[in-house]
């Protein structure tokens, strides 16, 4: 079958001149007792040799540098040591020094994914029926299985059933979930967990002092960390800083070394942001950038921090498990209590996008700048769903709950202003007589007592004429269509009429026009639209009035006041699109999402 | 001697002499760092310290003996320098088995082998995961040196096999230096460089064209004027790109570059709206920031850059350029204009 890989050196203590093996091959676990954090598999797989049922395939799972690889090696020694099979190989046999080599006649490692194809794999059936040369078993261990093509695994298929007694298989990935189903039902599946943060500094700890080195332990601790659960990264890592490193391993070395920004320099730029300035933030983020920064770390950086503002806002300051060093937790507590967490969760949005965009951009500095600028410039937001049920219960919308809140909901300056004036005088003033000398105070009450967000609309008409006896025309200027649409509609209409009765005691009738506002033009050709195009707006329209009697935009238009702005080309009644709130038209397409903070 | 050719990065090279010193030298590298900084003279260098056979100088290769001769003609028996092909989008898988093969075989002047693996962020699945057996456990004496932009681009499983050396950009006297050096001789030219390289000769180096200038001097006015007109000014972008040559490669390359002071302009007018200084000094580029900065505020000129940076993208991933300079034209000029 494939090639077997190529023979490895043995573990050599003497330097130069025989080459230099790294820490990660040279303290490769040999014993089950020795695999770090992976003990569930250990101990079955002991069990299984003890009584005697060991199964013919296996299948080990797991990110990578758990220890998939070595388990394997493990297993095909326990099986085939001279003294075995044993839970616990000697380690001396020639059979066991050559699979700790890598180079036994009877365990092939098999590389799968240079040796993915179905040819390969019918070469392994041929041979597979042979007997093994001198050990007990024939063992095919497959790394990297999942890169194996569809067809070659099909073809592994009747083999990996049946297999003839003498052959054992262990596949090792790191990607279980591009493995066919028939092939997992054919394997005893293992799942090799991440390994915590505390056994591999112990194990770091371990090798430090058998390489005759010294560290320190927030170093070590900071490598632990960051190997995320891969005790190979972690030896990796200690490797680099072993040989490039000074005598002594020291936190600041890590740093240097990984591109880190030191933790008072993160706080410092976290800081500038949630503070709004994004020119000090810009500024911060310049200094670093020359010394060799790794932006993907310093993303990773703040999203730690971020967490660390949700997880605190969420359970308070004795929440365990934070990035953030202890000295800077008093700080750290009060951002977390000065914002909402839909702020820091929409915080963590722009900060995962940007770190998600940094794998494949030529630009990633202007990336970095443009999530902390965006984080600068963010709001204070509230729920949607706390909006809604404040305006269901009907309670102004300046005094929903957050306070910061009320520049995004509350209406217009000048419009508060003239809404708030004549309520002094209390809503049930007397009624009062219209005529055109009292039409601009009649008016200004109507628009109180339709509320905020259709007077918000109302208002953008030219001041309304008297027109015949007891009917009262509003104007719209050819630029307010929507706003005229939106009037327009009876049941809004009725509601001004209503107003109108309450305000001066008697019935009135409303109508609503077009026209310009000096010359009282006639409708011009942009408010009605010539016949031909009439023709092929059937259709929009259709599904206009389909979209308008969808219950869940009906509501939002009847509760938040809104207004259908758009009906997409494709739009189906299921999945309806967020309508639009009673804004100006918005230039940019990708803007209109947003609507609803109306 | 030899180590003197890579300028800016002493540390990482007195790094390495310790390293060798010690004997911990391990058998895989990823170099990571901006582009053009130096990151493959500095593994060629490196490759040639390793095979050179004067064994007095172990710290630096000696240039003379058939070694170093042989390493610096590119002819080396067991010095290995992949990239990916010039028309290839991705590293072929061929090339890579092609390469783990040779690298299995003993090493022919017996002092070990190097692979240079130029090109890795263009490893797709397929070529980096076949590749993995051989970066964990390489025949004894053999040094893999991976260069790649950042570690974030390469899979887990081959990060987690190498030690990751970031290579830092350099001091802006040392790009000054070397674009001299060049044959770069306009000051001012190289004044407006420093900044836009961001420590990188390389891109420096690309970017000291006139005819890049003159280009960038009619992009800023057409996008600052009170009308943009976003078709001519993509005529004259195609235009632009397409003297490049006939070769697709060399067109999407000065698309992108021309992108890039799109985008530096931007940046500057972001900063400059957010109250902060400006980085570029040339009076045009100071103009038109302004002029943008007054018409438009920091959320506009977001989506713009968010804009480019989609172009930018596209043109990655070989989107017809026509098309895309067009589109990118034409969201521009509507948003400006």
């Amino acid at each position: 079958m494939a090639k077997q890989k190529a023979p490895l050196a043995v573990p050599a203590e003497t330097p130069a001149p025989e080459g230099y093996t790294v820490l990660a091959r040279r303290y490769r676990p040999q014993h089950f007792a020795e695999l770090v954090g992976q003990e569930h598999v250990a101990r079955a797989l002991e069990n299984a040799l003890k009584s005697n049922r060991v199964a013919h395939a296996y299948l080990f799972t797991g990110a990578r540098g758990v220890g998939k690889t070595s388990t394997a090696r493990i297993l095909a020694k326990a099986l085939n040591c001279e003294h075995g099979p044993t839970t616990q190989p000697c380690d001396e046999c020639a059979i066991c020094k050559s699979i700790a080599s890598g180079e036994d006649v009877d365990v092939l490692e098999i590389d799968g994914a240079s040796n993915n194809g179905v040819e390969r794999v019918r070469e392994l059936r041929a041979n597979v029926q042979y007997r093994p040369s001198r050990a007990r078993y024939k063992i095919y261990i497959i790394d990297e299985v999942h890169m194996l093509t569809v067809a070659a695994f099909n073809a592994l298929l009747k083999t990996l059933e049946e297999p003839p007694p003498h052959v054992k298989f262990i596949f090792a990935t790191t990607e279980v979930q591009k493995i066919p189903i028939t092939i997992l039902s054919r394997c005893q599946r293992f799942d090799f967990a991440g390994i915590g943060t505390a056994p591999i500094k112990d194990r770091l700890r371990e090798i430090v002092q058998n390489e005759g080195m010294q560290a320190d332990d927030e170093a070590l601790d900071m490598i632990a960390r960051r190997a995320g659960g891969s005790m190979r990264d972690a030896q990796s890592l200690l490797d680099q800083l072993l040989a490039f490193g000074s005598d002594r391993l020291t936190a600041d070395q890590v740093h240097a070394l990984l591109g880190t920004a030191g933790d008072d320099r993160v706080v410092e730029l976290a800081t500038a942001v949630l503070e709004h300035d994004a020119k000090r933030a810009l500024d911060l983020l310049a200094a670093l950038a020359g010394r060799s920064l790794q932006l993907g770390e310093l993303l990773d950086q703040l999203m730690a921090y971020w967490r660390d503002l949700m997880v605190v806002r969420c359970t308070g300051a004795e929440a365990p498990d934070l990035s953030v060093p202890s000295r800077h937790r008093e700080s750290l507590l009060k951002q977390a209590n000065a914002l909402g967490l839909e702020t820091i969760l929409a915080g963590l949005d722009i900060l995962n996008g940007a770190r998600a965009r940094l794998r494949n951009s030529n630009h990633g500095r202007l990336l970095v700048e443009m999530a902390l600028v965006r984080l600068a410039r963010l709001e204070d937001l509230i729920p949607v769903s706390q909006l809604v049920q404040s305006l269901a219960q009907g309670i102004s919308a300046g005094t929903v709950p957050a306070p910061s809140a009320a520049r995004m909901v509350a209406p217009p300056e000048g419009l508060k202003k003239k809404l708030t004036a004549p309520g002094e005088n209390g809503t049930h003033a007397q009624p009062l007589a219209l005529t055109s000398d009292s039409l601009p105070e009649v008016w200004q009450r109507v628009l109180i007592s339709v509320g905020p967000l259709f007077a918000s609309q109302l208002d953008k008409c030219n001041v309304p004429a008297i027109f015949g006896p007891n009917t009262l025309v509003i104007r719209f200027a050819a630029g307010y269509d929507k706003e005229r649409e939106f009037c327009q509609a009876p049941d809004r209409l009725k509601k001004v009429e209503e107003a109108l009765q309450k305000t001066t005691g008697r019935p009135w009738t409303v109508r609503v026009e077009a026209g310009g506002s000096a010359a009282n033009a006639a409708p011009t050709a942009s408010v009605v639209p010539p016949r031909e195009a009439e023709n092929s707006l059937v259709r929009a329209r259709r599904q206009r009035e389909e979209a308008e009697n969808e219950p869940l935009i009906k509501r939002a238009l009847e509760v938040l006041g809104a207004q259908l702005v758009r009906v997409d080309e494709g739009f189906n009644t299921a999945p309806a699109p967020a309508p639009v709130a009673n804004r100006p038209p918005i230039p940019a397409p990708e803007e209109v999402g947003d609507g609803e903070e109306a | 001697m030899s180590w003197q050719r890579v300028r800016g990065h002493e540390a990482l090279v007195r790094a390495f002499q310790r390293v060798i010193r010690r004997g911990r030298l391990a058998h895989a590298y990823l170099f990571t760092g901006p582009q053009g900084v130096g990151k493959k003279l500095f593994a060629t260098e490196l490759a040639k310290t390793l095979l050179c056979e004067v064994a007095e100088s172990r710290l630096e290769a000696c240039d003379v003996c058939p070694s170093c001769v042989q390493v610096e003609a590119g002819t080396h028996p067991d010095f290995f320098c992949v990239g990916r092909p010039e028309d290839a989008l991705e590293f072929p898988i061929d090339v890579m088995r092609d390469l783990c093969q040779r690298f299995s075989l003993k090493s022919a002047r017996g002092r070990g082998k190097v692979v240079v693996l130029d090109d890795a962020d263009d490893l797709n699945e397929e070529s980096a995961n076949c590749f993995l057996k051989t970066l964990e456990e390489p025949p004894p004496r053999s040094v893999l040196i991976l260069i790649g932009s950042s570690p974030d681009r390469q899979l887990p499983t081959i990060v987690s096999r190498c030690q990751v050396v970031n290579f830092a950009p350099l001091p802006s006297a040392d790009v000054a230096d070397l674009l001299r050096a060049g044959g770069v001789e306009d000051n001012a030219l190289i004044e407006l460089l420093l900044p836009l390289s961001e420590g990188s000769p390389g891109v420096a180096r690309a970017l000291s064209e006139p005819a890049l200038w003159e280009f960038r001097s009619a992009l800023l006015e057409g996008l600052t004027a009170a009308h943009v007109d976003s078709v001519e000014l993509s005529r004259q972008w195609t235009r632009f790109v397409e003297e490049a040559g006939k070769e697709s490669a060399a067109q999407r390359r000065r698309a992108s570059l021309c992108l890039g002071l799109l985008l530096s302009f931007l940046q500057d007018a972001l900063r400059l709206s957010l109250g902060a200084a400006p980085r570029l000094i040339d009076p045009l580029q100071q103009q038109a920031v302004r002029a943008l900065a007054e018409r438009l505020d920091a959320d506009r000129i977001l989506a713009l850059m968010e804009r480019c940076l989609e172009a930018d993208f596209h043109i990655d991933r070989r989107v017809q350029l026509v098309l895309v300079l067009e589109a990118l034209m034409d969201a521009l000029g509507q948003r400006i204009g």
